[in-house]
Formats: structure tokens, C-alpha cells, sequence
């Protein structure tokens, strides 16, 4: 078993480099599963307060799954039922060898219908795919910063991924 | 199925190289991989606001050092907060209001100043006022409680989703958030919430969900729950797991397509695996017991 090498995070070099370690990440997930209205950077800088208010009952070990804990639950009640859109970087020539015009507004519609799908997903199916897929975190990470199993994980990311291809396939090959 | 497999295998990295091969060969391998890649569009960066730890260092200072508070200067202050505290506690004493709190997976028998008893189920509150109990017997009740109340002057179970009034009789009462039902096993009992009065004769029940109102049977002659096992008939299953999340004292989460399937059958509450194979398999439903207190439930796949 591994041992707990400092016992309290309370000393601040050390809650620095957790925080180095985790803060931006930790945004991230809010960002992606409440969508961007919500002040992502805020609540995840409280949720790290929350830490430091309580740095003496919590081993480092725990510091990461408390923060991700804190944070979704502080999102929770602001964030039941919004609709979450993302934005997307809009298109620019150069982006694909093979453009015309016609190409790119293809593309752009393509964009806003899948803008559209992402807000139609559960924010559980959004959070796994968008960390899988865009942030290329591992299943086992993501379980953990999720606080469920690795195969709920895959489950998520599938069934999310079946919600776009219903939506986004044939709209392309029309 | 083929599809599907495959599909799944590859959102999680795991083909193998002739499964790869046969990825490719689908009708629609391209789409999928540019679903995939045009994810990237979404992506947080460029969209967030920076967030460097010098930003939050100030507020942290002021959290971080609990200033030390000397005896001497604050001697007054807290020899009088000590006064207040012993004047409260007096004050506290005198009201005759008695509460009794269950926790998950426990229960009570509580004997009320008459010849009344009350068994209170898990999770659940019921206060009373022992002073006046002769003349005005009136609780308030959170959560499920059986009454097996003596004759004699009105009784009135206060709960934050209606009132419930008797004379003499057995009867159960369970208030949950979005649920209100009240099952009459002997004598007469009369349910009053915002909207309706209806009187209860032995063998019915009285179900108040979402806003509407259902006249039941009720084929027990004392709630189940008494017996340890909890029993159901038409209910939610995402209901029927809250029942279960307060008998063991676990969370659980739902993962599944259909929440509001009706249920009907019932749980022991001895061992909690037995319990979830109990309700998750006439669902086609699987379950996983992820830590000492946490449970997933999600469909079964193909």
C-alpha cells in the first residue's frame, strides 16, 4: 500500500502543486458538462477554497476526488435542466486540403446541427465523450474524476456517440 | 449487432487489427471518424479564462490563519455568552416537545403517552407535544410510520403533504419527496391535503403522486416494512430504489432508459445484493456494488 507522504495539504507549496495539477483540468470538466454560462474558472477556484478550508481532514490522495466532487455539487443546483451549447471554432479556409465554397458551408452546417446534438445529450453522455474524445483522457481517468466505473465510462461515450450518428449521418451524405 | 460491437470497441480503443479491418469496410467508417475528429471544434480551449493560482493566493490568506484569540481580552464577552447559553438551555428544557429520528436501515417503536404506538421506519422524524397530549393528540411526521393509535380524543398526523385524522384505528402513513400514501388497516381514517378529503375504510390506501390522487387496495393486514421487507404495487422502480437507498443506507444511481417503469413485488431487507437481483432482474437491468455504499444500476447490453 502506498503511504501518504506529506499527511495534511495544508502547507502551501504543496497545495500549489496540486493546484498546478488539477485546476485547469478541473475547469474543463465543468466547462464541458454545464456548458460555459456558468462560470466554469469561478467555481472551480472555489471548489480549491473549499480544499484549503478543509486542507487538515483531507489526505492528498483524496484532494482530487474531493475537488471534482465539490465542484460538480456546487454546479448541480444552478445547472439542473439548462440547455448547454458549446461554441466551436468556426471554420477557416486552409482547415481542409480539399475546400470550396460550397465545402465550407457544407461544413458550417454541419457544425450547428452538431452543436445542436451535443445540447441534446445527457450531460453525463457529453462530459464522457467531449473528455474522451477532444481532451483524449483515458476511460480510468475519467471514471475517477466521475466517480463511477470504467465500463459506465465506455457505456457513456457509446450511447452518446450513437445520439450523434443518428443525428449527423445522413444529414452528411444527403 | 455486428455494427454495434465494433462501433463500441472503437470509441474505447480496443479493436483488434481484423476487427479494424472490418471497421473500415462499414458503409460509414468515414462519417464516424470525422464525427470524432470535428469533436475538436467544441473544444474548451480559446474559450476559458485562465485561472493562475496567484488569483486565488489572496483569497487563501485570509482563510488560512485563524487569528489566536486571547483569553484575557475576550474574558467578558465569553462569561457572557456563557450566561446566554445557560439561560437557553433552561428555556429549552421546559418545552415539552419530544423528537425521534431514525437513521438508513433503522427502525422505532416509539409508545406515545397514551396506550398509542407509533413504529417509525428508516429515515424518517416524528415530533409531538407531550404537554397538552391529553387533550390535542397532534404529530408531525417526515418519512413512514405505522400508528396503532388507542381510542379517545382526535388524533392528527401533520406531514408536509397533508393531514391525516382518526379515531381509534391502524393505519401507515408514508410522506417522500413527490409521494403520499396513507394505508388504512383498521377503524376509519380521513386524508386531508391541499385539494382533497377522503375517508379510508380498512383494506384501502389513499395515493397522492405528482399532484394526483389514487384510491387503492391495500391487501395486508400491517405494513410489510414492519416485517422487514418492503413491498410495491405499481410503483416507479426509481421509487422503489429511493426505498432501497433508505433501507441500506446506500446511494444509489440510475443509469437506465426507463425510470418510470411500474413495479410491483417487493425486497428483504437482509442482504442488499439479494435485494437488487430482486428488483433489477424482471427489468432486464444489471447492477454493480462500486464501494461499500454505492451502487450503479444501467441496462443490460447486448
Amino acid at each position: 500500500m502506498s503511504k501518504d507522504l506529506h499527511n495534511n495539504i495544508c502547507n502551501k507549496t504543496v497545495f500549489a502543486k496540486i493546484y498546478e495539477a488539477h485546476a485547469e483540468s478541473l475547469q474543463r470538466f465543468l466547462y464541458y458538462k454545464f456548458g460555459p454560462e456558468l462560470q466554469p474558472g469561478d467555481k472551480a477556484q472555489d471548489a480549491f477554497i473549499k480544499l484549503w478550508e478543509r486542507c487538515g481532514d483531507i489526505l492528498p490522495s483524496k484532494a482530487k476526488s474531493f475537488l471534482y466532487t465539490t465542484a460538480n455539487n456546487m454546479m448541480l443546483n444552478a445547472a439542473k435542466h439548462r440547455k448547454v451549447v458549446l461554441r466551436y471554432q468556426k471554420v477557416k479556409p486552409m482547415d481542409y486540403t480539399n475546400e470550396t465554397p460550397e465545402f465550407i458551408l457544407r461544413k458550417e452546417e454541419f457544425l450547428v446541427r452538431y452543436q445542436k446534438a451535443l445540447s441534446q445529450l445527457s450531460e453525463e453522455q457529453r462530459t464522457a465523450f467531449l473528455l474522451s474524445k477532444v481532451e483524449g483522457k483515458k476511460q480510468q481517468e475519467i471514471a475517477e474524476m466521475l466517480g463511477v466505473t470504467k465500463r459506465v465510462v465506455e457505456y457513456r461515450i457509446y450511447s452518446a456517440f450513437k445520439v450523434l450518428k443518428e443525428i449527423l449521418v445522413e444529414i452528411k451524405y444527403i | 449487432m455486428e455494427e454495434n460491437y465494433l462501433i463500441e470497441k472503437w470509441l474505447n480503443d480496443g479493436l483488434t487489427a481484423e476487427e479494424k479491418l472490418a471497421f473500415e469496410r462499414m458503409e460509414n467508417a468515414e462519417a464516424y471518424k470525422d464525427i470524432v475528429q470535428e469533436a475538436q471544434r467544441f473544444s474548451a480551449s480559446g474559450q476559458l479564462t485562465p485561472i493562475s493560482f496567484d488569483s486565488i493566493a489572496t483569497r487563501m490568506a485570509v482563510k488560512a490563519v485563524p487569528e489566536r484569540l486571547s483569553f484575557k481580552r475576550y474574558y467578558k464577552a465569553i462569561a457572557a455568552a456563557a450566561i446566554i447559553a445557560m439561560g437557553l438551555l433552561w428555556v429549552w428544557n421546559q418545552t415539552p416537545i419530544t423528537s425521534y429520528n431514525t437513521e438508513f436501515g433503522e427502525q422505532k417503536v416509539i409508545n406515545l403517552p397514551d396506550a398509542s404506538q407509533v413504529t417509525l421506519n428508516a429515515k424518517s422524524q416524528l415530533v409531538f407535544n407531550k404537554e397538552n397530549w391529553k387533550d390535542e393528540r397532534r404529530l408531525e411526521l417526515q418519512g413512514e410510520a405505522f400508528f396503532d393509535v388507542a381510542k379517545g380524543a382526535s388524533f392528527t398526523v401533520q406531514t408536509p403533504q397533508g393531514i391525516v385524522r382518526v379515531l381509534g384505528t391502524e393505519f401507515n402513513i408514508k410522506e417522500r419527496s413527490g409521494w403520499f400514501e396513507v394505508s388504512c388497516y383498521e377503524g376509519v381514517v380521513q386524508v386531508e391535503t391541499a385539494t382533497i378529503t377522503q375517508k379510508l375504510f380498512p383494506g384501502e390506501a389513499f395515493r397522492w403522486v405528482d399532484g394526483k390522487s389514487y384510491l387503492e387496495r391495500e391487501p395486508e393486514n400491517t405494513p410489510t416494512w414492519i416485517r422487514h421487507f418492503s413491498s410495491f404495487d405499481k410503483v416507479p422502480i426509481d421509487e422503489v430504489f429511493h426505498e432501497m437507498e433508505r433501507q441500506f443506507g446506500v446511494n444509489i444511481t440510475l443509469e437506465i432508459r426507463n425510470p418510470k417503469a411500474l413495479f410491483s413485488g417487493a425486497f428483504e431487507h437482509e442482504r442488499l445484493d439479494t435485494a437488487l437481483q430482486e428488483i433489477t432482474k424482471p427489468f432486464n437491468l444489471t447492477y454493480s456494488i462500486r464501494t461499500k455504499d454505492t451502487v450503479n444500476i444501467h441496462d443490460k447490453t447486448e
